[in-house]
């Protein structure tokens, strides 16, 4: 009896492991596809130039600025939330970092555009980094609140219980505890930010392609991806294609390098 | 104590102990009643069948301090509980004393054989032996009921035990000053009446341990001046 | 306590309760419901009862780590050495440095090494201390840790085993130098090695610090108190020297509790 109850568990255990395995290969398939297809098409259009690191460069610059803009927001305010609001305020606040994180992407470019870019100028890398910001921000905030809720209430209260001032336990002892995680975090939404065309779309002025007089204006792969693409020219389609293979590494890495920093001791 | 406790093998511990103590007390009192009986009945071969009792006391007391130390260790009782197991301990050593006693006095039979007695004294040596069994039996009813107000009562009625020591003992003398051919026997008489004074001092000693174990309270030594011996 | 001792702190009428969130105090459990009692200067108070009797709720009221908890409430008073520490000038983190808290679970801080857990209280308020060195070996050598340590200083401190945890945390609440020690069932989570060398560290401690005990353990409140309070549904019963508590105790719910009886009482 326990011999073939044995066996069909472990035909069973078989089964369910190579779906898994099969489940997996099938979403990872598109992913490994489009790095090796644009990396052909690249090559065949000659889309890889010198530009196009420039192109890069911009990209972090603008994510870079946009993590500036959004993390300590998001931080402060999920600290907020997780720390010192009451119940009702924060779950206010927390359904509107809910809708915002919820919202699409171009929406955000659409509110600098029609506020703050009319003062600094509709084409510039401040709105654009701004834009980017607004779009990480609640994420971050929502998931800063989330990891101080899981910081144990034994930790927080050996540190109150040493005569600590309560933000004092909150900076020194809560946060430090979550903090690989955080970094985890940061550097996920950076990979987001650095993807992401849409919210740029109106900030980043008159959408061109990646051809050469592009970069003053657009330093963004991601925008530059978008326009290129939707031009008819062969040569700009090939340095779109080379745009997609760059941007799909950086962003692989970049969350690659988040989720290592938010599994060591963690 | 109207509650028992929750673990029913410490509360059959605790009454696999009350009840050997008991049946020990019962053997003591026994022991003494029947020796008491040779002593009126001049029955000179008393002591030997009363040995059978005395080893079955002896045995009780072993397997008592067994079963105490055992819940001392196991169940590391407080509160009522350790006074009960320090009123065990103390008692059996008591009624195992009692035991020897009994025994003692059919020696003093055995030796006093069917010989000329002095009436009166006879009369009031049954009368003492009478007296001391029934304070032994109170106190083990005492502590069986938990019964404070007996117990004192037991304590009390040492001091006529006392009394009826020294008439006996004073009477003795005198008859012995009066002839000296009644040395012998008058000294094993007064040996006689030390030994019932005696277990009504173990009865005293019972009755004091149940005053504690009911009260928590060492009445001990607080009547030491009354006592005679 | 002997009746010459000196209260430490005193707790007049103490009622604590929890409410649940955004639910009116009218609504709220109560965990303790009036409880006065003294506890003496220098001596070991153990406080014992079943669970939920308020033992850990009196506990952590009186260096005011109650009111952390979400929905929890405080009446009455508590003084220390004359003081009320719920005044209204008073700084709840003041009374919880002067008032140390040890918990049932050893807590070193998880990203500290052995050496900052010990200075841990003055290190993460900001402040400077002098001498760090030699006052973490003190502190250490007066929790018997010391040598098992000392090579391991910059170890975390959750690499210790529990027992050595549970020892830090003792010495870095003993670094602030507090007046009163609370301990909320320090050795529940320990072995029987651990837990006698915990219970030779309150015996030194003695006379030299207020300590007030939360154990489960009886024959540990046994061993190291100077008097033992038994607490019932947030109700003190009583409070007498620990000699007495475990030979004669007044009241037969404390008699009950403590010698295994725990059947329905009979209202008394």
């Amino acid at each position: 009896m326990t011999h073939t109850s044995g066996t069909r568990r472990a035909r069973t255990d078989r089964l369910v492991s190579w779906a898994g395995a099969l489940a997996f290969a099938g979403l990872l398939a598109p992913v490994l596809g489009l790095v090796l297809w644009s990396l052909l098409e690249a090559l065949a259009l000659g889309g890889f130039e010198l530009r196009l690191f420039a192109a890069l460069v911009g990209s972090l610059e603008l994510c870079a600025l946009a993590l500036l803009f959004g993390l300590p927001t998001g931080l402060l305010a999920g600290l907020h939330v997780a720390e010192l609001a009451g119940p009702r305020v924060a779950r206010a606040v927390r359904m509107i970092a809910d809708v915002l994180a919820g919202a699409p992407p171009l929406l955000f470019g659409v509110l600098v555009h029609s506020t703050v870019a009319s003062f600094t100028g509709a084409s510039s890398l401040l709105p654009s980094a701004l834009a980017l910001g607004l779009f990480i921000a609640p994420a971050m905030a929502r998931a800063t609140e989330e990891l101080l809720s899981l910081v144990p209430e034994g930790l927080r209260e050996a540190a109150l219980g040493l005569g600590l001032a309560p933000w004092r336990v909150v900076l020194f002892v809560c946060l430090p505890s979550v903090r690989s995680s955080l970094g985890g975090v940061a550097l996920a939404l950076g990979a987001r930010a650095l993807g992401e065309a849409a919210p740029l779309l109106f900030t980043a002025g008159a959408v061109r392609g990646l051809g050469a007089a592009v970069f003053g204006d657009s330093p963004s792969l991601a925008l530059g991806l978008y326009a290129s693409m939707s031009s008819a020219d062969p040569a700009e389609q090939g340095k779109a294609w080379a745009a997609a293979f760059v941007l799909l590494v950086t962003v692989v890495a970049a969350s690659a390098l988040g989720r290592s920093v938010g599994e060591r001791r963690a | 104590m109207p509650l028992l406790h929750t673990d029913s093998l410490y509360e059959n511990e605790l009454s696999r102990l009350r009840e050997s103590v008991l049946l020990m007390g019962a053997k003591a009192e026994e022991l003494v009643s029947r020796a008491m009986r040779a002593f009126s009945e001049h029955d000179a071969g008393a002591a030997k069948r009363l040995v059978a009792l005395d080893e079955a006391i002896d045995a009780l007391e072993v397997a008592i301090d067994d079963l105490a130390l055992l819940v001392l260790a196991r169940r590391q009782p407080v509160a009522s509980d350790l006074r009960f197991i320090a009123a065990v301990l103390k008692m059996v050593t008591d009624l195992e004393r009692v035991g020897d006693l009994g025994v003692n006095i059919c020696e003093r039979v055995a030796e006093l054989g069917a010989s000329p007695s002095f009436p009166d004294t006879h009369a009031e040596l049954e009368q003492m032996g009478r007296d001391s069994v029934a304070m032994l039996h109170d106190a083990l009813d005492a502590f069986v009921r938990g019964d404070e107000a007996l117990a004192r009562e037991v304590l009390v009625r040492d001091a006529r035990i006392d009394e009826q020591y020294a008439r006996i003992f004073q009477s003795l003398v005198a008859r012995m000053t009066e002839s000296a051919g009644t040395v012998d026997r008058a000294t094993r008489l007064q040996s006689l009446a030390r030994y019932l004074e005696r277990i009504a001092d173990h009865a005293t000693n019972i009755a004091e341990m149940v005053v504690f174990m009911v009260k928590g309270k060492d009445v001990r030594h607080s009547q030491r001046g009354t006592r005679g011996g | 306590m002997s009746a010459s001792a000196r209260a430490k702190v005193v707790v007049e009428d103490l009622r604590a309760w929890f409410a649940a969130p955004g639910r009116p105090a009218s609504e709220a459990t109560s965990a303790l419901s009036g409880v006065s009692m003294r506890f003496a200067e220098n001596e070991v108070t153990a406080l014992i009862g079943p669970s939920g009797s308020g033992k850990s709720t009196l506990l952590r009221c009186i260096n005011r780590m109650h009111e952390v908890t979400r929905g929890a409430g405080v009446g009455g008073s508590v003084r220390l050495d004359g003081v009320d520490v719920y005044g209204a000038k008073v700084d709840p983190v003041e009374v919880r440095r002067r008032i140390g808290l040890v918990f049932q679970r050893p807590n070193p801080l998880p990203m500290l090494s052995v050496r900052e857990n010990v200075l841990a209280g003055f290190r993460l308020a900001g402040e400077p201390v002098p001498q760090a060195e030699e006052l973490v070996e003190s502190m250490l050598r007066r929790v018997a840790l010391w040598d098992e340590v000392k090579d391991r200083l910059d170890r975390p401190g959750t690499s210790l085993s529990g027992g050595q945890q549970q020892r830090l945390c003792i010495a870095r609440c003993l670094a602030l130098r507090p007046e009163v020690m609370l301990m909320d069932e320090p050795c529940s989570a320990l072995d029987p090695v651990a837990t006698a060398r915990i219970e030779e560290l309150l015996n030194e401690l003695r006379s030299k610090i207020t300590i007030v005990v939360v154990t489960h353990n009886l024959q540990q409140a046994a061993r190291v108190a100077d008097s033992t309070a038994f607490l019932h549904q947030g109700e003190l019963i009583e409070h007498e020297p620990t000699s007495v508590v475990f030979t004669n105790p007044r009241d037969p719910r404390t008699e009950n509790y403590i010698t295994g009886r725990f059947g329905r009482t009979t209202g008394s």
